[in-house]
């Protein structure tokens, strides 16, 4: 692969005594989309802060296109920026916070006029120039913010939960046109959100983050499907984590039923959780043709539209409880109801194992 | 367009030239408020090329700033200040020795004794009583005709008098009553007196003006101030107390290590003259230059020989145990009085 | 590899312009107020330790001063006259507030103007009024039953007069923001209306209350004007410093008595700070504005109040013009100008007002722009954390200075032998400075609350779009505070008429002042002019606050546009 087009290395930051960066490390490459997705608090604004310069870290360094940035002013460095407040100047115009870097820039008027048009149209908003940002919706104020930020063409673009303010459906809206300007303009992206479903939706590689710490990057089918630690596994879509114990070679007992997974790195006899997300269970009813499969009992059916949600538990599963997704059709067909028995098939490959007692369990 | 620029530039240097061609003098004063622009006035019509810059307080202030002071005078000139303050001073060695023109012409006990005199006497002003005749009818008050009548039991509560710290009428008042009566029996009537006092007042005047106005029928004050609120319309009766009145000088000095000494000894050389005696004379009855003066609207009949012997010297030497006495006696009452 | 991190040396930023600008900003300004407000009060401190002649004494000043019984009961008088006074003013400010914001009274609006009028006057003007309403020739002199106004009487009426709109202001704020939602349980629970009244409205304004109980107790004790002219023999605090400073020149003992009034200035600055956390913190963001419902019994008794005090608000300044037009107190009445002919009277003349203007002016001007870039440069800026909160701290000093204790710092300070400052000494400029050091808190506070309420990352996105931040300062924080910039002017212009206590020691035969000149006239009997005088001053704050209301109003217009959603 070609040189990172930023790379964070080891950055720490401290406030006084408390750390909320700890030695992070990440390597971005040109175009690239990527989303820091952690719980509140865990440090994802202050790095984000550090790789602006905006509140410059306290060891580490950060490089961008090849040049050593780390101790540089904000003014100095590379970058757009867009936050959940949209920080637009109330007094100005949208055309004048738009054109307001590029003026700084000392452009011609003409051009200036001209891309600001541009930008305009490029957001949707072409007849908006001479509003104010108060008459203008959440959605199109954090559209012009955006604008405002793309306008110097930036080889960096930042945003601090950039959608965070707004309410679902523009959130969903403004979420794609993000994606696809962001394509279109190949720009080098870094998004914090809080919301894992964007997260997964919008980036190309995903940095989950916790006290500070990074646990895991990687793409959002990686992160999904092959959580590295608990913590990933956990705040990353549902995931039932059960106790288990490594029995035989490739073999856990899971309550009194015994599955096939792989359980290399792991001494015969240790206490496992095994990770099964609910969507990875099918149940099979009455008929049991899977070598990976349990029985238990169906506790409750939660009907959702285009699945029930179930819980399951009993039968070979004990005192175990499995939350399961069973879509509305399949739940047709097998007539299934509450406190009915059935067969659950679990594919072995599904099933990911973490040492016991570590994380939140 | 250059023309005009020249000639604004001219215009301007012409302003700046005139401007500074006056020189501005700094002149410390107890003289009443009312009286310094028509000095001024006065002053600089004979001398064109002096700008006077009145810095005014009552005696006591003027005195104690002037103290303040010492290490690195403000000053260039005190004029109008009461001669017991200028003594205190000149014994601290903080005046130019100088005579002006004409000082011969001044009646010798007015001026300095030494040659050249530090310091030249300009006028007395001289202690009077303020009644408010009005306000006397309606609390049945009688006319007090002697410093003894203000010890009267009905007095109480209806006096005022400066403080002698602050004011120069206030000291010269208590300076009279200890050379006319000796201590003892002078601070025996202080103590009285003091038992009818319903204030103290800052400034000379203000008792005169308390007594114009009605709002004590009687101010212990002085002639001047008297005449002046007559002529305005107040019902006051200007009194000199029959046992005497005290007085004290008004007199200028020059001070030390002035940056401005000619432009000062141009002012002493007009204060001295006898156009400034007849100024003097317009409020005062009694000026340095015999002579000259000429009765005053409005003063009590034969002030002029209720004035006691005053002794400067002895008021000069004693003023600041005089004044700690006082203060120690009097001062910081902290009761009301009715 | 945390280990490693630990090793790595430590980032130190880079400094582009903007961060040295700012820094430098911060610099300037730290130092500004170093040399206007901290150097002087130190001196102060250390002269109070000195003899005349500048030998060190030890506490030998502080020995005789208390010595001195006749010097030392003032503490005693002050402490008392300024509790009863304090007591009074609360009580009725209490009242008055109470029925602006609880109760279903007429002319709401007018009345809070008229309680907000005492602002625009100079403490000495109701104490001037006082000697005409309750003086020996006082129109309503009878109703003293025989009393005498000069003493703590007339103290305290005169103090209750200016310190009423300051109580006021700080107990509506507590009262307007009572939760609808308490009462409505107060009074589902069956709670009698006297059991509301304490347990909702008194416990709900208690730290409003507390706040408005020093502030005042401090205003009055600090305060000079009132003792001064209708105190007569009996003395306070602040009248000694004046007569030690300016009767006798004794500018130690000045000192000594500075740092009594000190005390009780800085404990009432905590109690302040302390009462405003708490007043905030208690205010939840869900409250409920309460909407009071017309009771006849209260809404008549709150009627009664308010007109009371507003006519006697009213009463006072209808005195003081009434007397400064009276051609002869009181034996002619006829109505004459000539008490507004000043150039017979100390004080200056008409000079005088001149000169006030100008410092007003020149108070406004400087004086907002330094505090509004001040309260911008502690806020807004990303460097020198040490040094903004420094210099906010500094900012926070003057509410806790008395006038009178300022002035005389900057005597010691400016005049010092050797100060390169020396120069300024009784200029315009010093009288400027000492203006400015002495209203700076309030000023800044005003400013920090605006920009407050600006998005925090204004500057960021700036410094992203590579605007230099003065730019961005220029162009949208400024015009975003102009409401505040106006007010805190405003604010600046009508205290720089209206103060005594710190320009008092520091005039000069050039730059006499209108309020200087009033307690001089009064200083020598010509009570007439200094109402006069005084009344002159009311009426030039009153225009520039009508002024002030039609600029604020023109301004709102002009951007109603980007303020309105
Ligand atoms: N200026 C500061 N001083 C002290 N602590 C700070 C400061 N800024 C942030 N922190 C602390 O650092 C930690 C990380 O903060 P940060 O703002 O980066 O979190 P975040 O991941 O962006 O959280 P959120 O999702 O709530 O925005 C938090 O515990 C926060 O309290
Ligand atoms: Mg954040």
């Amino acid at each position: 692969m070609t040189t990172p087009y930023l790379r964070v290395r080891n950055v720490t930051k401290r406030f006084g005594h408390f750390t909320a960066l700890d030695d992070v490390s990440i390597d971005i490459h040109r175009g690239e989309f990527v989303c820091f997705l952690g719980p509140s608090g865990c440090g994802k604004t202050t790095l984000l802060r550090a790789i602006s310069g905006l509140d410059i870290q306290t060891h580490g360094a950060v490089e961008q296109d090849g040049r050593d940035i780390s101790a540089l002013p904000p003014a100095q460095r590379d970058f757009g920026i867009v936050f959940q407040s949209y920080a637009l100047f109330q007094n100005l115009t949208v055309a004048a916070n738009i054109a307001y870097g590029l003026e700084n820039r000392k452009r011609p008027k003409a051009e200036i006029q001209r891309r600001v048009t541009e930008l305009l149209e490029l957001i949707g908003l072409p007849e908006s120039g001479p509003k104010y940002p108060g008459q203008l919706s959440g959605g199109q104020q954090q559209r012009v913010a955006l604008a405002r930020a793309l306008a110097v063409s930036p080889g960096l673009l930042l945003l601090d939960e950039p959608l965070s303010a707004l309410d679902a459906k523009v959130r969903a809206h403004l979420r794609d046109e993000i994606k696809i300007l962001q394509r279109r303009l190949g720009i080098t992206t870094i998004m914090i959100t809080h919301d894992q479903e964007e997260a997964i939706s919008m980036a190309d590689r995903i940095v989950v983050m916790r006290g500070g710490r990074i646990e895991q990057i990687g793409a959002p089918l990686e992160i999904y499907h092959r959580p590295a630690n608990l913590f990933v596994a956990e705040f990353i879509g549902a995931m039932n984590l059960l106790p288990a114990t490594r029995i035989g070679y490739g073999e856990i007992q899971l309550g009194s039923a015994r599955l096939a997974c792989a359980a290399e790195g792991y001494a015969p006899g240790a206490a496992v959780r095994a990770a099964v997300r609910p969507e990875d269970i099918v149940c099979t009813g009455k008929t049991n043709g899977h070598a990976n499969s349990l029985r238990a009992e169906v506790r409750e059916m939660e009907f959702m539209g285009p699945f029930f949600w179930l819980s399951l538990g009993g039968g070979e599963l004990g005192e175990h409880r499995l939350r399961a997704q069973l879509p509305s059709q399949r739940a047709r067909d097998l007539d299934l109801r509450a406190n009915d028995a059935t067969h659950l098939h679990i594919p072995a490959e599904r099933i990911r194992l973490f040492p016991h007692g570590v994380g939140h369990g | 367009m250059k023309v005009a620029t020249v000639l604004g530039a001219l215009a301007l240097a012409g302003v700046a030239l005139t401007a500074q061609a006056k020189t501005e003098l700094r002149v410390y004063t107890a003289v009443e408020a009312d009286e310094l622009a028509k000095f001024k006035q006065a002053i600089e019509a004979d001398n064109p090329d002096l700008d006077i810059q009145w810095v005014r307080d009552s005696t006591g202030i003027i005195t104690a700033k002037l103290l303040a002071e010492k290490a690195n005078p403000q000053a260039d000139v005190v004029w109008g200040l009461a001669v017991t303050s200028l003594k205190f001073l000149a014994d601290q060695d903080y005046f130019q020795a100088y005579a002006p023109k004409g000082v011969e012409q001044l009646e010798p006990k007015y001026v300095d004794s030494a040659k050249p005199p530090r310091w030249v006497g300009q006028r007395a002003w001289v202690a009077a009583l303020c009644f408010n005749a009005v306000e006397a009818e309606k609390a049945k008050l009688p006319q007090p005709a002697s410093w003894q009548d203000l010890l009267k039991p009905e007095f109480k509560g209806k006096v005022v008098m400066p403080n002698p710290s602050s004011s120069g009428t206030g000291f010269l008042d208590v300076s009279a009553w200890i050379q006319m009566w000796g201590e003892e029996k002078a601070w025996k009537f202080m103590d009285g007196l003091h038992e009818n006092i319903a204030q103290y007042t800052h400034s000379g005047s203000k008792p005169c003006k308390m007594a114009a106005a009605g709002e004590a029928p009687v101010g212990i004050s002085f002639a001047y101030r008297g005449a002046q609120e007559k002529s305005k319309g107040a019902p006051v009766e200007v009194i000199a107390p029959s046992e005497g009145v005290g007085w004290d000088l008004e007199a200028f000095a020059i001070v030390k290590g002035t940056q401005k000494l000619e432009a000062a000894q141009q002012l002493a050389d007009w204060s001295a003259s006898r156009k400034a005696n007849e100024i003097y004379n317009e409020g005062y009855a009694v000026v340095a230059m015999p002579g000259v003066a000429k009765p005053v609207p409005n003063y009590p009949e034969g002030i002029a020989e209720k004035m006691i012997k005053n002794d400067f010297e002895w008021a000069a030497k004693n003023r600041e145990t005089i004044l700690s006495e006082w203060t120690k006696r009097y001062d910081g009452k902290s009761e009301p009085k009715k | 590899m945390a280990e490693l991190a630990l090793a790595a040396p430590r980032i130190r930023p880079r400094l582009g312009r903007d961060e040295w600008l700012m820094g430098g900003g911060l610099l300037v300004l730290a130092l500004y107020l170093a040399v206007t407000l901290l150097l002087p009060l130190a001196l102060m401190l250390a002269k109070s330790a000195q003899d005349r002649d500048g030998a060190f004494v030890g506490l030998a000043n502080f020995a005789r001063y208390f010595g001195n019984p006749a010097l030392s009961g003032t503490v005693g008088n002050s402490l008392w006259v300024s509790a009863l006074a304090t007591a009074i003013t609360i009580a009725l400010a209490f009242g008055y507030a109470y029925a602006l914001n609880r109760s279903r009274i007429p002319f709401k609006g007018l009345f809070r103007l008229v309680a907000m009028l005492p602002l625009l006057a100079p403490s000495l003007l109701p104490a001037i009024a006082l000697v005409y309403l309750f003086g020996n020739q006082g129109v309503l002199k009878g109703w003293l039953f025989g009393e005498s106004i000069y003493g703590p009487i007339g103290i305290v009426i005169g103090s209750v007069f200016w310190t009423f709109p300051h109580a006021l202001i700080l107990i509506s704020t507590a009262l307007g923001t009572a939760d609808a939602r308490l009462y409505e349980a107060s009074e589902s629970l069956g709670a009698s209306r006297w059991r509301t009244f304490t347990t909702v409205t008194l416990s709900g304004a208690r730290y409003g209350l507390i706040s408005a109980l020093f502030v005042v107790f401090t205003l009055i004790i600090t305060d000079f004007g009132v003792p001064k002219v209708v105190g007569g023999p009996f003395n306070m605090l602040a009248t000694d410093i004046y007569k030690q400073v300016v009767g006798q020149q004794n500018f130690q003992m000045g000192a000594v008595v500075s740092l009594l009034l000190l005390l009780p200035a800085v404990l009432a600055f905590f109690v302040e700070r302390w009462a405003q956390q708490r007043q905030i913190s208690s205010l939840s963001s869900r409250a409920v504005p309460y909407q009071p419902k017309p009771r006849r019994s209260r809404d008549r008794l709150a009627l009664v109040l308010v007109v009371t005090v507003a006519v006697m608000i009213l009463g006072v300044f209808g005195m003081a013009a009434f007397a400064s037009l009276a051609k002869l107190w009181p034996y002619d009445l006829s109505p004459s100008l000539r008490h507004y002919d000043f150039s017979a009277t100390d004080g200056g003349s008409w000079a005088s007002y001149g000169n006030s203007i100008r410092l007003g002016l020149y108070t406004a001007a400087f004086g907002s722009l330094v505090v509004f870039i001040g309260a911008y440069l502690v806020e807004k800026t990303r460097v020198a954390k040490p040094l903004r909160t420094a210099t906010h701290l500094l900012a926070l000093i003057p509410m806790a200075v008395p006038g009178m204790v300022l002035g005389l710092a900057y005597i010691f300070f400016f005049n010092a032998p050797g100060n390169p400052l020396n120069f300024l000494y009784g200029t315009m400029a010093m009288l400027v400075l000492a203006t400015i050091a002495h209203f700076y808190t309030v000023g800044h506070l005003t400013a920090l609350t605006a920009l407050k309420q600006l998005d925090p990352e204004f500057e960021s996105v700036s410094a992203a779009l590579k605007a230099p931040f003065y730019r961005t300062f220029w162009r949208v924080t400024t015009p975003l505070c102009l409401p505040a910039v106006l007010d805190i002017a405003l604010y600046f212009f009508i205290n720089a008429m209206t103060t005594v206590s710190a320009v008092v020691f520091l005039y000069s035969p050039d730059t006499t002042l209108a309020s200087v000149a009033v307690l001089n006239m009064d200083d020598a009997g010509d009570t007439a002019p200094a109402a006069a005088m005084a009344m002159l001053i009311v009426v030039t704050c009153a225009g520039v606050r009508l002024l002030h209301v039609g600029l604020s109003r023109e301004l709102l217009n002009r951007t109603q546009v980007w303020r309105r959603r």
